[in-house]
């Protein structure tokens, strides 16, 4: 950062001070430091004073935090000079012991206060000196002679000594003689632990984890206590501790050879390359144990493929096979799946070609899924290929059926994964998650029988299971409907007890509502309405139990009025609730996907409810988008247009004036006429502004479908003015926003149009488009594909 | 790093009866009540050998790390436990002692 004294033009002292308050504050004490300097030069002001001080203590303890002690220490006495009569701190003392100043130490300790290094905070720094001081006697001067330090030194001295000779009688009577609050009383308890290490190593123990945890003896402590316990030497976190780690290994006694080949394998190991590695273990291969280097070596080759020269001098040729597959799984490592990929199709190829090893197929089959597992998520059609290889090789693997078939079914290719299905039942007949799976396939086929078949091989597996019961009451429920329709009642009887059988405590509202049909031709009114009071009950919603009702009464090809005495009507003078109204909905997607007849006499009734309930204010845009889809699904378009259009008026997403549109197509884009077409490619604009993704994408497809609905020859049977094609090629090659401001004017306009009723707006913009004036009529659009011009709407 | 037939004691070329007998061995000597990450570690290894497939999965695709501490290990002898000299002992204190910026009197 450039200096502010620096500056060419001189600041004045409000900036400066200004300055000075933004370094403090972002704590860059060094250029704080040059600014409140700069300002004490023109004026001696106590506050600025009072700032520089702090900043220099500020700054000391940065630098003491990177280990510049010498520095610290001097930033420190710049501090002092600043707050007249401060007495040394300890953090001071301690930064001129790192720094190693022991003239300036001693200077400090004569003046200080009595009482500053006997303090009890002081006990680190002391034992640290006391330490220090073993080392190195010029320590001791820094102390008074009468120091308890300088006193037991000595004493300390002589009972290393006696502990390194192995006179621990001795050591122990040098030892009794320091007192138990001496800094040196750490220091005492790791001696008697060493010297007990040996013969008793529970009492080693004990004394040194009483060593302190702030103690310079605690790391020694600490590693010979793991060294102990875990019964191995020390590890790599002493590498940066040389001389505990000299101290370790004299304790565990390995000799000059073995200290050396593990220094040279751990330097290598912590160099870059594994290749210096493997040379280095090579070197050692006698010493490490040739099965030991050699598979140390193999299992290296994954990372490092060049070493494959090195490995093969040393250990023999790999075959192709075992070079290829290192390759694949390097390849893996670093994530290059194709190439991974590759060096295992490799080895595919080695073993069709090697026809002497046994269970060839198997080899293949696992290398296939491997790949397959790699390939699944980024390349799918491969995995399909690989999981289909691998299933012709070997047959019998679920995991490899279920994500074959999964993988099928997002690739939509349906036919494929009913193969692959058919294939796993026969291999596996009686998996419940096959059989659940066949069910669902066999149901979309509609493929009834199947499904029921399934689900009696599922329920003999799984009696309670939900999906298989509900299949095999629905298939009873569709024979019994039958039966009743063919006026054969002891055989719908039959049907309707079975599906009993299979719901025991009366949960499916349908086998209830068909229970009472057949009451009713049995001529047992009461029966029959107390089913379907019960049923109804069941459901709960009383415009969804109504057109469950009226499905069923249809189904048997009864007309609604013969029977809807016996059964309470809807009140359709409420709306229905936005949870009900949404359930209701889905049940038409439901029938419209199995699919039902009569749909609409069933709806009518409920028409006027339905349609109240699409205004309710509780519904929010994505419900509205949600029953559109479900309406459009369930191909009610006269339901579709009034919830679209009411979700329209409330300033939602262009995408309700497409379902709008949609509904007024009836859902085919061919009927899609001009006027339509253009209001779809509005939206389209709109949407795209909005960044409206779903309605864009919705709009586009519609649009694109309605193209190629166009009969080829298709002509217009009304001649278009010459100059309003010239404008409409013009308009096609300018870009949306252009186009916008050219047909409508610029945004107050837009503005005014939204107030119009739509179809006037629909008309001001047609007139636009194609240049003709207020006064000149607008043409009959046909509509395209149709042939024929249709009315204006 | 152990391998499978390591952990299970038995040879590299041995077959699921062998290897089912070796694991039962194993769970009798560590049982999980009172052994339970030894169990652990014996139930991972026979799951990843148990059958032939699962044998050639092993060798295809297992990426087991080369580790240093581990080969020296089972190479270095210690021979007769020696004491350090005093230079060297209180070398290691003083080292500690000067060292206290990079965290105190327990570095670790």
């Amino acid at each position: 950062m450039r200096s502010p004294a620096k500056s060419k033009t001189p600041k004045s002292p409000e900036e400066l001070e200004r300055d000075a308050r933004r370094f403090l504050g972002q704590r860059q004490f060094k250029e704080a430091i040059l600014v409140l300097k700069d300002l004490l030069k023109r004026e001696r002001r106590p506050a600025w004073e009072d700032q520089l001080a702090q900043a220099y203590l500020a700054r000391a303890r940065q630098v003491a935090e990177k280990g510049m002690f010498q520095d610290a220490a001097m930033l420190w006495e710049n501090h002092a000079q600043l707050c007249k009569g401060v007495a040394p701190s300890l953090e001071y003392l301690d930064w001129l012991l790192q720094a190693g100043q022991v003239a300036r130490l001693g200077q400090v300790l004569g003046s200080a206060p009595a009482g500053l290094i006997d303090a009890p905070d002081a006990a680190r720094f002391l034992e640290s000196l006391a330490i220090l001081a073993l080392e190195n006697d010029k320590w001791l001067k820094s102390l008074p002679a009468d120091h308890p330090i300088a006193r037991q030194h000595p004493r300390v001295k002589e009972a290393i000594a006696a502990y390194a000779a192995g006179k621990d009688a001795e050591m122990k009577d040098y030892l009794q003689a320091i007192p138990s609050r001496s800094p040196y009383r750490n220091l005492g308890l790791l001696l008697k632990g060493l010297a007990a290490l040996a013969d008793n190593p529970g009492t080693a123990r004990e004394l040194m984890s009483r060593v302190e945890p702030a103690s310079p003896c605690r790391l020694l402590a600490r590693s010979l206590l793991e060294a102990s316990s875990a019964d191995t030497e020390p590890g790599p976190a002493l590498d940066d501790w040389p001389r505990h780690r000299a101290v370790l290994e004299r304790l565990q006694g390995y000799d000059k050879a073995q200290l050396a080949m593990r220094r040279d394998v751990r330097k290598a190991a912590h160099a870059r390359g594994t290749r210096t590695l493997v040379e280095t273990v090579l070197r050692y291969r006698t010493q490490l144990g040739d099965a030991a280097s050699q598979r140390f070596c193999f299992l290296s080759l994954v990372g490092c493929p060049e070493t494959i020269p090195l490995y093969e001098r040393a250990f023999g040729k790999l075959t192709p096979f075992e070079r290829s597959r290192l390759k694949a799984l390097h390849g893996e490592e670093e994530r290059n799946y194709p190439e991974a990929s590759n060096h295992w199709f490799a080895c595919i190829d080695l073993l069709k070609r090697d026809g002497t090893a046994a269970r060839q197929p198997l080899t293949q089959a696992l290398i296939h899924r491997h790949v397959a597992g790699l390939a699944r998520h980024e390349a799918p059609e491969l995995a399909i290929d690989c999981l289909e290889q691998s299933l012709e090789l070997e047959p019998d693997d679920r995991e490899s059926y279920l994500l074959l078939i999964e993988l099928l079914e997002q690739a939509d290719d349906p036919k494929a994964g009913q193969v692959w299905l058919d294939r796993a039942l026969k291999q596996y007949p009686a998996d419940p998650e096959f059989l659940g799976l066949g069910i669902q396939s066999a149901l979309r086929r509609k493929s009834f029988k199947k499904a029921a078949s399934y689900a009696k091989s599922l329920l003999k597996i799984d009696p309670i299971n939900s999906q298989a019961r509900q299949c095999l009451v629905e298939a009873h429920l569709g024979h019994a409907r039958k039966q009743l329709k063919a006026q054969r009642w002891d055989l719908a009887e039959a049907e309707l007890k079975a599906a009993r059988e299979l719901d025991p405590q009366g949960r499916s509202p349908a086998l209830l509502y068909v229970d009472g049909l057949l009451a009713f031709f049995q001529a047992d009114s009461e029966g029959c309405r107390d089913r379907w009071n019960r049923a109804h009950a069941l459901v709960g919603n009383g415009a969804m139990a109504w057109l469950q009702w009226a499905m069923e009464v249809q189904s048997v090809g009864l007309a609604l009025s013969s029977v809807s005495r016996l059964v309470q009507a809807p009140d359709t003078k409420t709306s229905l609730d936005r949870a009900a109204l949404l359930a209701l909905v889905g049940q038409l997607g439901r029938y419209a996907s199995e699919p039902r007849q009569h749909v609409s006499q069933a709806l009518a009734k409920l028409m006027p409810l339905l349609k109240r309930s699409f205004k309710q204010p509780a519904l929010g845009e994505d419900d509205l988008v949600g029953l559109c889809q479900g309406l459009a699904a369930a191909g009610q378009y006269e339901l579709l247009g009034e919830c679209a259009s009411k979700a329209w008026r409330r300033n939602f997403s262009p995408v309700f004036g497409y379902y709008d549109e949609l509904a007024r197509c009836k859902g085919d884009p061919a009927r899609l006429d001009f006027h339509g077409e253009g209001r779809l490619r509005l939206l389209l604009d709109q949407a795209s502004f909005a960044k409206d993704k779903r309605a864009l994408a919705l709009i586009d497809q519609f649009l694109q479908q309605h193209e190629e609905s166009r009969l080829p020859d298709m002509d217009f049977p009304f001649s278009m003015p010459e100059q309003a094609l010239e404008r409409l090629e013009g308009l096609d090659k300018l870009d949306p926003f252009e186009l916008l401001n050219q047909v409508l004017g610029g945004y107050e306009e837009v503005e005014k149009l939204g107030q119009l009723p739509e179809k006037e707006a629909m008309d001001i913009v047609m007139r636009k488009l194609i240049g003709l004036a207020e006064d000149e009529e607008l043409p009959i659009f046909p509509s395209p594909g149709g042939g024929k011009p249709r009315k204006r709407r | 790093m152990q391998t499978p037939y390591e952990i299970l004691e038995v040879a590299a070329d041995a077959g699921d009866d062998d290897i089912k007998k070796a694991y039962l061995r194993k769970v009798r000597e560590f049982p999980p009540e009172r052994e339970g990450a030894a169990f652990q570690r014996i139930r991972d290894a026979y799951e990843r050998i148990a059958t032939d497939k699962r044998r050639r999965q092993y060798r295809l695709f297992d990426r087991g790390l080369p580790d240093v501490e581990d080969l020296l290990a089972r190479a270095l002898k210690p021979g007769r436990p020696g004491r350090p000299d005093a230079a060297t002992l209180i070398g290691a204190l003083a080292e500690a002692a000067k060292q206290r910026g990079r965290g105190a009197g327990d570095p670790r």
